[in-house]
């Protein structure tokens, strides 16, 4: 299904292509041998849509295995990355950079940049009382993304409304379709990096949502436990931030979904949701550039959809089996 | 095997004074009842010797090492704790739970599949194997509470805590926990602590023939440490709890049994 999705992926858009052309485009790139595709073609398939459609499905991978883990550390099926801050301290850091270089450039490292300080910022107002637990975890990261919310309508209010404005609002609402190539290895590696550090520690972050003191008596390092869990998940998260804008909905649904197929005991669960995530992102993303002729904000389609069907799906199962 | 000991321990929330000066000590196979009214610090207690909480001062020993020294998978070697109260988050599978026990030791060291092996015997020995598929979040009270005692047997470590191990349950699974308690300490030689409201379960595990202490737990102090008969008289009950009880025998059932009865 992944693959299928991928070639879909591949496929469609202003200039369509067939699934063997594809193949034929990459196998031309790939030995340098001519299977009688035109240089344009290849040049599509390979610099724009090859890198769009990998961009989306780890985006997609990223977002949702974050959620799992937020949802574990959390004990709490309702959070998503968004609840220490990621989010909200990459807007801001984007917005920064648009008003300071007048362009897009640095967002994505700003981005990224904010987007770690804001979580470890939560970590130290969380540390205001002394021990860190998940209540104080959770009011650290509501007080630094309401702060970095705001500083981001400040900056709006600012910015020149004819230019700036319009790229602050565009970067926020998420996109795939001007993913540079240049900040492409430094996003994927930061990606891949957390994702592996959650695949690690799967079976941990099960053993931490017993509850902090329940998963020390078991013998787990609670503190180092959950940095690492945190790590890993801000890690895919502002990877995936900086390349595609902030993308709401993926890291809540997803993992809702996941359950429903492999239950939730979190060895399976976070690899099935990169799965799902990679396909569900990927399919979005698809719908953006073909619905309309003009595209769609990847953003507001993920929650244009994510949300009633997160609906049905509370429906359907009755919450989800969770008290 | 472990002996655990408690020495001049005391621990305050900020200013307010929980508990002072309380030392006691637990050797192998014997099991040790803490009693006492609501609010007297008990539960507060078994977390500082859990070392879920910072004592201030004292100290809490494994063996005549402090638990401070040592680290959490080497505490949960020697030491499990089960709540009070559990809080369940995700359905996970009744097995998973119980091989939980056993995180703390590598994957390198021990497989998945002797995890779950060892999570199955422990829950054959409390009686559940048949519940060994289903989602924990659906389990009654009771079941839920053998799935904790489970996972603290498939932990394997020498001293076992129990907050108030009966307090929501009903009179067939408080019996069945108080006989595995009671078999644990006898069988497998586990030293217990336990702490409860219900003083028939001292008396019964006394006149089990088992080998058990008890201290009563009062305005953050704590009563001598003695076999349950040399403790519990209605007159130290009603000192501690201002209600008139009795120990009584059923005509010549040689066992004990505890009745308050409201007046005023």
């Amino acid at each position: 299904m992944l693959s299928g999705v991928f070639l879909l992926s591949m496929s469609v858009g202003r200039y369509p292509l067939s699934p063997a052309e594809i193949i034929s485009a990459v196998l031309q790139r790939a030995t340098g041998h001519d299977y009688g595709v035109k240089a344009e073609a290849v040049s599509i398939v390979m610099d724009n849509r090859f890198i769009r459609a990998v961009s989306g499905a780890l985006v997609g991978a990223a977002l949702a295995s974050s959620g799992c883990a937020f949802q574990g550390l959390f004990r709490n099926p309702l959070v998503s990355q968004g609840v220490l801050g990621v989010s909200s301290g990459a807007g801001f850091g984007a917005a920064l950079s648009i008003l300071l270089f007048s362009g897009t450039a640095f967002a994505p490292a700003f981005a990224f940049l904010f987007g770690v300080c804001a979580v470890w910022m939560s970590f130290l107002v969380a540390r205001v009382c002394g021990e860190v637990t998940v209540l104080m975890l959770v009011l650290g990261g509501t007080v630094i993304s309401s702060i970095f919310s705001a500083l981001l309508s400040f900056l709006k209010y600012v910015a020149d409304p004819y230019n700036q404005l319009a790229s602050i609002v565009f970067w926020n609402m998420g996109s795939l379709a001007s993913v540079e190539s240049s900040t492409v290895p430094a996003a994927y590696a930061s990606m891949l990096f957390g994702m592996l550090l959650l695949l690690l520690y799967a079976n941990k972050i099960n053993v931490l949502s017993m509850g902090d003191r329940e998963a020390f008596s078991m013998g787990l390092d609670v503190r180092k436990t959950r940095a690492m869990v945190v790590m890993g998940a801000t890690f895919s998260t502002a990877g995936a931030v900086c390349i595609a804008g902030t993308i709401g909905w993926v890291g809540l649904i997803i993992p809702h979904m996941a359950r429903f197929f492999v239950k939730s005991d979190n060895r399976r669960l976070i690899p099935f949701s990169m799965l799902l995530g990679a396909v569900f992102l990927m399919s979005t993303d698809i719908l953006c550039r073909t619905l309309t002729g003009a595209e769609i904000p990847l953003g507001i389609m993920t929650s244009v959809i994510g949300g009633p069907f997160f609906i049905y799906l509370l429906k359907k199962y009755k919450g989800g089996g969770w008290k | 095997m472990s002996v655990l000991k408690v020495e001049k321990l005391s621990f305050s929330y900020g200013t307010k004074m929980i508990f002072s000066d309380i030392g006691f000590q637990v050797r192998q196979g014997e099991m040790f009842c803490l009693a006492g009214p609501n609010g007297c610090g008990k539960s507060t207690l078994l977390h500082c010797i859990s070392s879920h909480l910072n004592y201030q001062s004292g100290d809490v020993l494994i063996d005549g090492q402090s638990i401070r020294l040592h680290p959490p998978g080497k505490l949960a070697d020697k030491l499990a704790y089960v709540p009070q109260n559990h809080i369940r988050s995700f359905p996970y599978q009744v097995l998973d739970v119980v091989a939980m026990g056993q995180i703390r030791n590598p994957s390198s060291l021990i497989s998945k599949k002797e995890k779950e092996e060892l999570a199955f015997s422990a829950l054959e020995d409390v009686g559940i194997a048949h519940l060994a598929e289903e989602e924990y979040t659906t389990l009654s009270g009771g079941e839920l509470q053998l799935v904790l005692l489970a996972r603290a047997l498939c932990q394997d470590s020498d001293i076992l805590i129990l907050d108030e191990p009966a307090a929501h349950l009903d009179i067939k699974h408080t019996h069945r926990i108080m006989n595995l308690l009671f078999r644990f300490s006898r069988e497998k030689g586990k030293s217990i602590v336990i702490s409860t409201h219900d003083f028939n379960h001292p008396l019964q595990f006394e006149d089990m023939g088992a080998d058990i202490k008890m201290a009563l737990m009062d305005h953050g102090t704590l009563s001598a440490v003695c076999p349950p008969q040399a403790l519990l008289s209605p007159d130290s009950l009603e000192q501690m709890y201002q209600v008139k009880s009795r120990i009584v025998r059923v005509s010549d059932e040689p066992k004990r049994h505890f009745i308050a009865t409201w007046s005023e």
